[in-house]
Formats: C-alpha cells, structure tokens, sequence
C-alpha cells in the first residue's frame, strides 16, 4: 500500500499523512501517540501514586530499561523519558518511576563500527533528555569478574560423551567470554551462550540498582521470532516463562512493545530523529544460509513472511500467550542459563531415542558399552537446549580432563 | 582442548590435541568400518551396517517404550508407496520377525483415483505386497463416496481447494478400509521432519486445538473408531531416504500432481533450512512440542458432552449431525464449488493466500 | 582437465532433467583452469546446460548451493562427509543428487 500525497492522517483528519502502518495513513503526530498509547497501556501501572493517608506522592518504583541501542530498545528509551517529562510536568516534578537505562557493551566479542563508543552514546543520550534517567553501560567481560560466573561452565551433567565437562577447575582470574565463545563453533549456540550472558548482566545490574522492574525492548516481531526459535531450539518449555509478562528471579518483566512491529519501531526513531543514537555492531548477519545461526534464519523469514501477510505475527505471539506454563514452579534451575528447568534429566530423554551402539558382530564384546556407571553424587542439572548448545564444547581453562573412552582410543590409534 | 597433566601421558605426543588431527576415517560407532553418512540427530559418522542397526533399533525402541502393539493385534499400515510408508513396511516386517512382535500387518492403500500419480504409486504397493508378504487392500473415493475421483473432484471445483477434500476423504477413507478388514489400528509413515513442521505449522497459524497434541505418537480422534500411530516419529527424513536407498526399497517418488509446488516460504522449506544450519533442530524441535501445554476450559467436560453419535447421511462417527465428508459431498453433488470448511468462503485475500501457503501437509 | 562421471537423479528430482534417472558426462573445471573440478562445478553445470525445468530453485539456492533436503551421495557416501561442493571429482564417480521432498 502506497501513500497517495495529500492523503490526510485518518486520525486528526487535518495534517498530511506521511506514514502507513497497518493500512492506516498516520501523519507523525498521531503515530507518535499511537505508538506511545501501546506502550503506556502495557505499562498503565507505572503512574504517579499518592498517599491516600498524607496526599504526598510515594516514591516511584526504580526500572531497569535493558537497551540494546537497536531501533526497539530505542524507541521504548524515548517513549519511557517522554512519559517522564509529562509525569514530571503535570505532578510537579513527581514521577510514576525511575528509569535506568543499562547497556551491556559486547565490543569484546562484537565490535562496533570505529569511531563507535557506547559510553559516550549513552551519555550524550542522557544529556539529550535533560538528565531525566540513568544510564550505564557494562562491558560484558563484567561476567567473568565474578568467579561465581563460572559455575554457569562447571558441570557433570551428561552419560552422553562430549556433554561433560569436569568438575575441578582452576581460576586463574584471566577466563574471557572471547575465550568461552571461542570454544563453540556453531554460530547459534555462539549467541546463546553471548545472550544468557547479556541477560545476567542485567539481571545482575537490577538487582544492583534495586530496580523492581525490567522492561525489555522486544517488539511483536521480535516476539515471533523468538517463539519459532526457542521452539527450534528445543527450548520450547520456558516460551511462556520468559515470552510473557511476569516475576522473574524476584523482579518483574516486561515487553512493552508487545503490540509494536519492528517496522513501526524503526519508522518511530526516523520520525524522532534519534537514528544517530542506533548502535549495533560492525558484523553484518550472513545471507548464505549455511553460515547462518537459527535467529538469523527466522529473523529473515519473518520479515518476509511480515511483508506478506502481518497477522501471522500476532498470530504466533497470541499462540505463544496461550501456551501453560509449566516451569515456573519448577525445583531446579538450569546451571547454564539460569532458566528453571522441569525436567531433570532432559539428557534421558535423547538418550531413549538414539542408540548409539555398533551393529552386533560375532565378538563378545558388543555389550559393554551398555553399562553407564550410575552416579549416586548430586548432579547440575542443565535443560535441554543448554545441552544443544554445549554439545562437543570443551573449555581451555579445565585443567584435568577425565578422557572419555573414545577420546584415549584416538589420542592411541594417532600416535 | 585441555591439556592433561598426568606424568604418565607421553609429554611430546599430548600437546597436540586429538581433535585437531584429521578426523578418523572410521564409524565412530563401530570404529571398524568406513563411514557412509554422517547421523543428523547426533552428527555421528557411521558405516552402512552401523546405521541399519541404530536406525531399526531406535525404531523398536519407540515401539516398545510406548508399547504400541500387543501380541496378536493386526495393524494397518498406511501404504502410498512412497519412500516413508515403504521405509515402515519394511522396518515392522524386519522388527515383527526380529523381535517376534506376533503383529499381523496389513497394507492399507487409498485409491484418490489420480491419474497418472496414484496408478503408479499402487503399482509399487502391489509388489511391496509381494515383497513383504503382507495383505493388501486397495479402498478408492470412487467407491466410498458417491463415485467421485479425485480428477473429478477437481474437474468440478479447479485446483484451489482440492487438498482440503483429499484430506477428509483420505482420513475417512483409512479409517473405512480398516474397519472393513475389522482393524482398530493403523500406523501412518510420519517421519521426524513431518512431526517438527506440524509444530511449526500449529504455531504459524495458531492452531491451538492441536499444538500441544500434535507431536503425540498415538492419537485418537473423537470421532473415529480407528487409532492412529507413529513408529517414525523420531526418524530423520534424511535416514529414511538413505535407507531407502542403501537396502535398494521399491519405492515411488513423484509430488501429487495436485499438490501446489510453491515450496519457498513454507513450513517445509523452514524445516530443511533449520536443519542445514544445525541439523538436531529438527529432534530439537519435536521436543520443544512434547512441552508445550495448554489449558482447556472444562475441556474435559466438553468432551464428555461431546458424545458419539453417527452420520445420519452415511452411519459414520461424527461429531456433528452430517460427518464433514458427506457435507464436502452434497457441496459436490449439487454442482458447486464453494468450500464450506473452516468459513473459507468468506477468507479476505490474505487469509486465503496464507492458507495457500501454509497448507502443504494437512494431517 | 576433463573428468569422467556419472550423475543420478532420483526422488522426483528426476522430474527437473528430463525424466532422465542417469547421465555420463565428462566435466572440466567451470573457472577454465586446469586443475579437476569439484562438486560445485558440477552443480553449476547441470542448472546451465542439463537442467530442463526452468525453475532452479528447485535445485539450487544462494547462487548455486544445492537446496536443502536434496541429498547428494558420492559414490553412495552422503557428501557432508566428502566436503561438500568442495569434493574434487575423481575419474568415474558416480553422484547421486535425491530429493527428499517428495510425497512419502
């Protein structure tokens, strides 16, 4: 659909539409609103509160925005500190929250374009609006600066050879997530492993603020898009724990963007002009399908399935909505990603399926391999797609290697 | 790689890591033979031998963890000709003899009545019935519904929506042909990949009924007599159609000449391109919808209200008054072409298109 | 230097050359260079000059990368253990491109 000029804004009816969205002509006031009543309906909570007993104002709860510096995480920034100006205008200076605006800086394993500093982005943001938020910015490496951190790495999960890494680790302070991310080969557990990284940063940095709230910058687009490809990923069971909104760790999440597409979030920040503020890394995401990771290959058939037909993507957030949540009171947690976990050997359920026996021959030695040592000691449990995504990862920094059977059988037959 | 510190270990040798040397030439599972493909699931390299026996294992496996027959139970087997249904006939008859199931398999072929497709296919079921020495039994729409065919099925209604009759009729035309033989059981040639784009497809199109059944290896449908089960549920199409190839099957290959081929954009392709950029999505994917769950309003009390009754045109079992088939016939036999499932008369252009799009296996 | 091989077609791929099931053929490397050709000039091959439908993304995607869910065996061994499009074509291979697409 192509705006005709001259065509005038369906809603105001006065002013020049000079934008369609959802076959709707919009001129750029009432998109704006448009787009901001989206966001302040899912966010209606965060009001100015007063005392019924004294009439003074309470004091505002304190929100973490993780922002990513994508047009998204972006455009709900400015939704968030336009809505503070109004708060503080119409309140006297009071306001429904406090916004900090947390950036994890992943320059070490994504550098951004030269030139290209996120601390003085998020400064200069900060000056932009009059001081109206916090900002900060935290290297990723910040990770590893808590040794704790490497649990996350430590586990003896697995019968099935190549899961397991072993217990006894030395730390020598010097462990970088280069060094992690390096270790994996394939792409998409490559981002996995980066995002359940990013996303305990900020967990981490909330609980540091004492923010009560995170809201997460995830448009409806992003949404789909992540359903199909936590399905794909064998991580289909925590889709209602973390795709809707809801306590999480003690805090409470939210995607305010919900009912935004990705289109209508970028076309936000051209009107705004606040595109200088974008900032995403110098890598371009690949175009041969080989050398792509999962999110790329459904980020591309989104926007092309968007294109064509828009409500397969409400569709598949509203499907997702409706899906039960079945991990939330789960007893354990994943010792990878955090995420609680239902099941606590996800590793017997691949094992029921697979047989990973040789074809019977006539020597006497075929059922050995069938007696896995059962192990009385306490396991990590990890979830199933923890498990995709580290499969064959060994790491530099274990010193002793208990050498599974096949692996001594090589190390002999090659040299 | 980490580096070990055992005194014992030869110092030169252990500083160059194992896997940075060439990878073995070997099946990783008997380290014997040559490798002859590499295993999706697990991304092992195995030799032929090797691969016979985990992928007919892995199959008996499923068939007696979620004991899918009894001794003595006779069991339909869906037969196209193609290369899963081959693929099945052929691994149940290994198994059945194997592991002395005592199951008595039947052939159970559909006749659409498509020219020049489903001639040839029965041409193969027929020597398949020779080769495994099963019984067959051939049902045709003609006979089953009022003297339709297929080829006039479209001849009335053109190419649009012929996949939404073939697909009530196939379904109700299975469960006749057992209930003739007096069967209560037919297994289908679903493999792994079918099952991981029906979770797909459930999702794309919010098909909530049956996105947290779709992946169930038994399913039994209110309203029909017959159960239904998978034994290839967790088998790659990949391995399927080396096996195929490797025990030289007798199977036959050509789409439905009615099937639309705009394969870009679908589930389907979605699927196999997972699968190139990591090829466990596809069992990833099957277990991401063994979770998922969704919560029915007194679904349980909807189901009891629900009760069987029979079509009152043809004595069917059907949920409604009329079965679906016999409302897609009187549609038919009054000569018109509207399509009355699921409202689609009134789909706005883009409903239509998408369901054009997403429809490429209807179950 | 031009190498001799044979070419199969099955799993209603076929339907795509022709109705042809097998082919001989002798390939030289497509770059015009000396050294033996691979696999990925032999797809580039086929789509240019044996390749009767018209519609190559049927076959082919990215350019010329073999679509996936057509597998291709060379000398009955799946090719991802050969190297792919890299695979350097000896004298009288047989490779064998089968769609698993199709109708089960």
């Amino acid at each position: 659909m192509t705006l005709e000029p001259g065509t005038p804004c369906r809603r105001c009816k006065q002013n020049a539409a000079i934008y369609i969205s959802r076959k709707e002509p919009f001129c750029k006031e009432c998109f704006v609103r448009f787009l901001r009543g989206k966001q302040r309906k899912q966010m209606a909570d965060y009001k100015v509160c007063y005392d019924p007993a004294t009439s003074s104002p309470q004091i505002p709860p304190r929100i973490l925005l993780a922002l990513s510096l994508s047009e998204s995480s972006l455009s709900l920034f400015e939704m968030l500190v336009s809505l503070l100006h109004e708060q503080r205008k119409m309140h006297r200076g009071n306001s429904g929250f406090e916004l900090f605006a947390v950036h994890v800086d992943q320059s070490e394993v994504y550098p951004y374009p030269t030139g290209v500093d996120p601390k003085s982005v998020l400064e200069s943001m900060r000056q932009a609006y009059n001081e109206t938020c916090t900002t900060v910015c935290t290297p990723v490496g910040d990770f590893f600066a808590d040794t704790r951190s490497l649990r996350h790495f430590q586990h003896d999960v697995s019968d099935i050879a190549d899961y397991s890494f072993v217990k006894d680790l030395t730390l020598d302070g010097t462990v970088t997530v280069s060094d992690v991310l390096s270790n994996i080969r394939d792409r998409t557990s490559k981002l996995d492993i980066l995002q359940t990284i990013r996303e305990s940063l900020v967990l981490e940095a909330a609980k540091k603020l004492q923010c009560t709230s995170i809201v997460w910058g995830d448009t409806m687009s992003r949404l789909a898009e992540k359903t199909l490809s936590l399905t794909a990923k064998g991580r289909g069971s925590v889709i209602p724990y973390i795709l809707s909104d809801g306590f999480r760790n003690g805090i409470y999440n939210l995607y305010p963007l919900r009912e935004v597409l990705r289109a209508e979030a970028e076309e936000y920040v051209r009107m705004l002009n606040i595109s200088q503020y974008v900032t995403k890394p110098s890598i371009k995401p690949p175009n041969v399908l080989r050398m792509m990771t999962i999110d790329d290959l459904l980020g591309n058939y989104f926007a092309d399935v968007e294109k064509g037909f828009p409500s397969i993507v409400s569709t598949v957030v509203r499907t997702a909505a409706k899906l039960t949540d079945q991990v939330a009171y789960a007893s354990d947690n994943c010792a990878i990603c955090g995420l609680p976990c239902d099941d606590t050997s996800p590793e017997r359920w691949l094992q029921d399926i697979t047989v990973n026996q040789s074809a019977p021959s006539h020597d006497a030695h075929d059922e050995q391999d069938k007696v896995a040592p059962s192990k009385d000691e306490e396991k990590s449990v990890i979830c199933y797609g923890c498990l995709v995504a580290t499969k064959g990862v060994t790491f530099p920094w274990i010193s002793t290697m208990r050498y599974s059977k096949e692996e001594t059988l090589d190390e002999y037959e090659l040299h | 790689m980490p580096q070990p510190r055992e005194p014992a270990q030869p110092p030169s040798t252990c500083i160059v890591p194992p896997r940075s040397v060439p990878l073995s030439t070997t099946c990783e599972l008997c380290h014997n033979r040559k490798p002859y493909l590499r295993r999706p699931k697990t991304g092992q390299k195995i030799c032929q031998p090797c691969f016979f026996h985990v992928f007919e294992t892995e199959i008996h496996n499923t068939i007696t963890s979620r004991k899918l027959f009894y001794r003595g139970e006779r069991v339909a087997l869906g037969a196209s000709g193609g290369k899963d249904s081959t693929v099945l006939a052929y691994v149940l008859k290994v198994l059945n003899e194997r592991y002395d199931y005592g199951v008595e398999f039947v052939l159970l072929s559909i006749d659409e009545g498509i020219k020049g497709y489903r001639d040839d296919s029965l041409e193969t079921v027929k020597r398949n019935k020779q080769q495994y020495d099963m019984a067959l039994e051939i049902v045709s729409y003609k006979e089953l519904y009022d003297d339709w065919s297929m080829d006039d099925i479209v001849a009335q209604i053109g190419n649009r929506n012929n996949c939404t009759y073939c697909g009530v009729f196939r379904r109700q035309a299975l469960d006749r042909g057992a209930q003739k033989l007096g069967i209560k059981h037919v297994v289908t040639g679903h493999n792994a990949d079918d099952m991981a784009e029906t979770v797909l497809m459930n999702l794309l199109r919010g098909d909530t009924a049956r996105l947290d059944r779709c992946t169930a290896i038994i399913t039994q449908s209110a309203d029909s007599p017959v159960k239904r089960s998978k034994p290839l549920k967790y088998a790659y199409e990949k391995e399927i159609v080396l096996y195929a190839h490797y025990k030289k099957l007798d199977y036959f290959s050509t789409e439905c000449i009615y099937s639309p081929e705009a394969f870009r954009g679908t589930a389907r392709a979605l699927i196999k391109n997972l699968e190139t950029v990591r090829p466990s999505a596809i069992i990833d994917i099957i277990r991401s919808g063994e979770t998922f769950a969704l919560e029915r309003k007194s679904g349980g009390a909807r189901l009891k209200e629900l009760k069987l009754r029979t079509c009152e045109r043809c004595g069917y079992i059907s949920s409604n008054r009329i079965c679906k088939a016999c409302v897609l016939l009187e549609g038919l036999n009054a000569g018109r072409a509207a399509v009355q499932v699921n409202g689609a008369e009134d789909e706005p252009a883009e409903g239509l298109a998408l369901h054009k799009r997403l429809e490429h296996l209807s179950f | 230097m031009a190498v001799p091989l044979t070419v199969e077609f099955s799993g209603g791929l076929e339907t795509l050359f022709n109705n042809t099931r097998s082919i001989k053929l002798s390939l030289a490397r497509s770059d015009g260079s000396d050294s033996p050709p691979t696999v990925a000039d032999l797809v580039v091959h086929l789509c240019a000059k044996v390749m009767t439908d018209k519609r190559s993304e049927l076959f082919v995607i990215d350019g010329f990368h073999v679509r996936p869910g057509i597998l291709v065996l060379i000398n009955d061994a799946d090719w991802e253990l050969e190297g792919e499009e890299d695979y350097v074509i000896q004298p009288g291979d047989q490779i064998l491109f089968a769609s698993t697409l199709h109708g089960g």
